[in-house]
């Protein structure tokens, strides 16, 4: 592993993508941000672009209006990459998805259209499981670090 | 407790407001449902408006399968009598689906009437910006329903694709001085659209494109019926998801002759001042982040957090509550838990206090906030702001006085006020929102006081809901007014027919381009962000029955180019 590969999994930035969740999640991410969880003290940053993130964290059920944007932000992350999937909607639509008549606004989750490496279930999950989720992802990224070479 | 009405109500209606209905029904406390013909409509728009200052809660309409439409627009009387909301009802023909625009007489029913003409295919005559607003471009289409496994492949030829022309400037006009911000930018985190048109640093035009995040809530609902119903509506919005729980539960208790316990009313109003603490202390911090505050930022994290410890002792959980039923609430709340909180509330009010100087007199908020974002009482009235909004224009709506919900907010039992601000702007949205924080402690501790001294049931089993029952439900959202309507099935009573939710960032996202106008690139993030918009409630959304003819503005290729040919400069 080369010194840019450690640094990274010491300070994994991230990306917060939300795609049409409630805001539930997105409160509590935030919150893993704010002072009582404060994920900072591991690195862990958010970033305002893609482009210069780590690992993305995508929270809601993907509607279908956000195909293209999903996709294109995904493209967008430099590798390595990992990307945490927070929320029952994002781990399998939640309530939102419907099979029999198909829900016409929702695709489901994220993973049809990205890979996820990690999912954090929980409607909304508690921001100590959303920290969980997210070092798991950091153990990925090494992971992944490691084998590209 | 009993909801009581005013017997002579339609009597009322008949002398004092109109008396040329087709015909008058009572509803439960104070709304009369008026059927009239569809010509009528925006006569009645103009002079219930002009003359009685009523306030239009939502226009939208209802399918009656082979009956035709009914188009159905919600008035607010409360300041003409206590509690009254007029529906007027106007049948459409399948055939020929169209009635008058009242969006010519109010622009603010515009966004409403783009959801019917959009949702529903009935025809808006005479409204003034029929663009296509909520679902997605391309809709119905095979490419985007998720069966090709996700592979978006965009195709060229002879199919373009619909998108969003706004402004409605000719295309070589529109790539010159327009500048899209979003859908993801780092200043709101959900996604939507602004795009100003700039003169150097001036905005000199702007409009907004929501609907990304449109998810068939309300369908959802319809099918899924009244019990589970609610658990789909709290998650409308993750943020207020209490004041969506409330406001469903009351719209289904005024299906039925509801009695709730005064201990589950305590409850509820405990639960949604709390609900509405953490949602301003979470606006305070988002703002001081957008202006540059970053301690504003952290400061009022740490209190938000401490309002988040109290929901979670209550109900087990920190978003969404899962505790509204129709009858009451599922949990109790120990007389132990309540004495514990309401020393934990003290605190919490002391540093709010500490929180309103911090904001009121700080020189970075001062110097960022005031005279951004104008709005006068005048356009505030004209584009239906609701909420803090409305109130910081210095005009004094406020559901919980006018028109409450199903939960205590009884002005002889509990002590409370409407605060306003003449200050028309950002920071006087801020102070608005500061003063609203402490008006709520004080509430939740009224609340805590009577839950820590009696006890009581807390549930009232619902009686079965009458077929073809209508109801309106009203109550105070942090953002704003939120409004739900529902009917009751014909067939079947655990269904409603139809549910239509009017959320308040529905209203107070529209009017953020006139609030733009005039204001510095770098302020639109805060304009944006001083609404308080919340997007997961703007674009939830309702049924479709047949494919509308939205218009066809700018191709997709080409905005393709376009891009194109604006990164190469």
């Amino acid at each position: 592993m080369g010194i840019i590969d450690k640094a990274r999994i010491y300070s994994p930035w991230l990306y917060h993508l939300h795609c049409g969740g409630c805001n539930g999640c997105d409160i509590e991410t935030l919150a893993a941000l704010a002072p009582r969880f404060d994920v900072e003290r591991f690195g862990i940053q958010l970033v305002p672009s893609p482009r210069h993130a780590d690992i993305l964290l995508t929270t809601g059920c993907v509607p279908k209006q956000f195909i293209p944007m999903v996709k294109r932000i995904y493209e967008q992350v430099p590798d390595p990459k990992v990307v945490v999937a927070v929320g029952s909607c994002a781990c399998g639509g939640s309530l939102f998805y419907d099979d029999a008549p198909e829900n016409y606004a929702i695709l489901g989750s994220p993973d049809l259209l990205i890979p996820v490496d990690v999912y954090v279930p929980g409607c909304a999950p508690k921001p100590e499981a959303i920290i969980n989720g997210v070092v798991q992802g950091i153990l990925k990224l090494a992971e992944k670090a490691s084998k590209k070479e | 407790m009993k909801f009581s009405a005013d017997p002579n109500i339609v009597d009322f209606v008949k002398k004092e407001i109109y008396a040329d209905g087709l015909e008058y029904t009572p509803l439960r406390e104070n709304r009369v449902a008026i059927k009239v013909k569809p010509e009528e409509l925006d006569k009645l728009a103009e002079l219930f408006m002009k003359k009685f200052e009523a306030r239009l809660i939502h226009a939208t309409a209802v399918d009656l399968e082979v009956q035709g439409f009914e188009v159905l627009n919600i008035y607010d009387f409360s300041k003409v009598k206590e509690r009254l909301v007029v529906i007027l009802k106007a049948k459409v023909d399948k055939d020929n689906p169209s009635f008058p625009s009242v969006a010519k007489v109010t622009w603010q029913a515009t966004w409403a009437e783009r959801e019917i003409k959009e949702l529903l295919g009935l025809n808006p005559v005479g409204i003034p910006d029929p663009r296509h607003q909520f679902l997605p471009h391309e809709w119905p289409n095979a490419v985007e329903s998720g069966l090709t496994g996700g592979q978006y492949k965009f195709e060229s030829g002879s199919q373009t694709k619909e998108m969003y022309l706004p402004l409605k400037m000719p295309i070589e006009e529109s790539y010159q001085s327009l500048i899209p911000i979003g859908p993801y930018h780092p200043g709101v985190i959900e996604g939507q659209i602004v795009y100003v048109k700039v003169e150097g640093e001036q905005v000199v035009a702007a409009d907004i494109k929501t609907g990304f995040h449109h998810r068939g809530i309300m369908k959802l609902i319809e099918r899924r019926g009244y019990n589970k119903g609610v658990f789909v509506a709290e998650r409308v919005c993750g943020i207020c998801s209490a004041a969506h729980g409330l406001t469903y539960v009351t719209c289904a208790e005024n299906l039925y002759d509801a009695e709730v316990p005064d201990r589950a009313m305590y409850i509820r109003t405990l639960l949604v001042e709390l609900n509405r603490m953490h949602s301003h202390l979470l606006w305070v911090g988002v703002v001081a982040d957008v202006i540059g505050w970053k301690t504003g930022f952290m400061l009022t994290w740490g209190l938000r957090e401490r309002v988040m410890d109290i929901i979670e002792a209550i109900t087990g959980n920190r978003v969404n509550y899962g505790i509204w039923r129709m009858g009451g609430v599922s949990r109790d709340v120990s007389q132990e838990l309540a004495a514990k909180a309401r020393r934990t509330v003290d605190a919490l009010k002391e540093e709010c206090g500490k929180l309103l100087t911090l904001v009121a007199e700080h020189p970075v908020v001062k110097s960022r906030l005031i005279g951004v974002g104008p709005l006068t009482k005048a356009q505030a009235f004209d584009g239906g702001a609701v909420g803090p909004v409305a109130r910081a224009s210095n005009w004094k709506i406020d559901v919980r006085a006018d028109n409450p919900p199903h939960a205590m907010y009884d002005p002889k039992v509990i002590s409370w006020e409407v605060i306003t601000d003449d200050n028309c702007d950002t920071y006087g949205r801020t102070l608005v929102r500061v003063k609203e924080l402490l008006v709520s402690c004080g509430i939740v501790s009224q609340c805590l006081d009577y839950l820590a001294k009696t006890t009581g049931e807390v549930r009232i089993k619902p009686k079965t809901v009458p077929a073809g029952a209508e109801a309106v439900g009203l109550n105070e959202a942090p953002r704003g007014e939120l409004a739900y309507y529902m009917r009751a099935s014909e067939k079947d009573s655990n269904l409603p027919h139809a549910i239509r939710i009017r959320t308040p960032s529905y209203r107070n996202n529209a009017i953020i381009p006139l609030m733009l106008v005039g204001s510095n690139l770098a302020d639109v993030p805060v304009v944006m962000g001083s609404t308080d918009q919340c997007l997961a409630c703007t674009d939830r959304v309702e049924i479709i029955d047949e494919k509308t003819g939205s218009r066809k503005s700018l191709t997709w290729d080409m905005l393709v180019n376009l891009s194109r040919r604006l990164s190469k400069q």
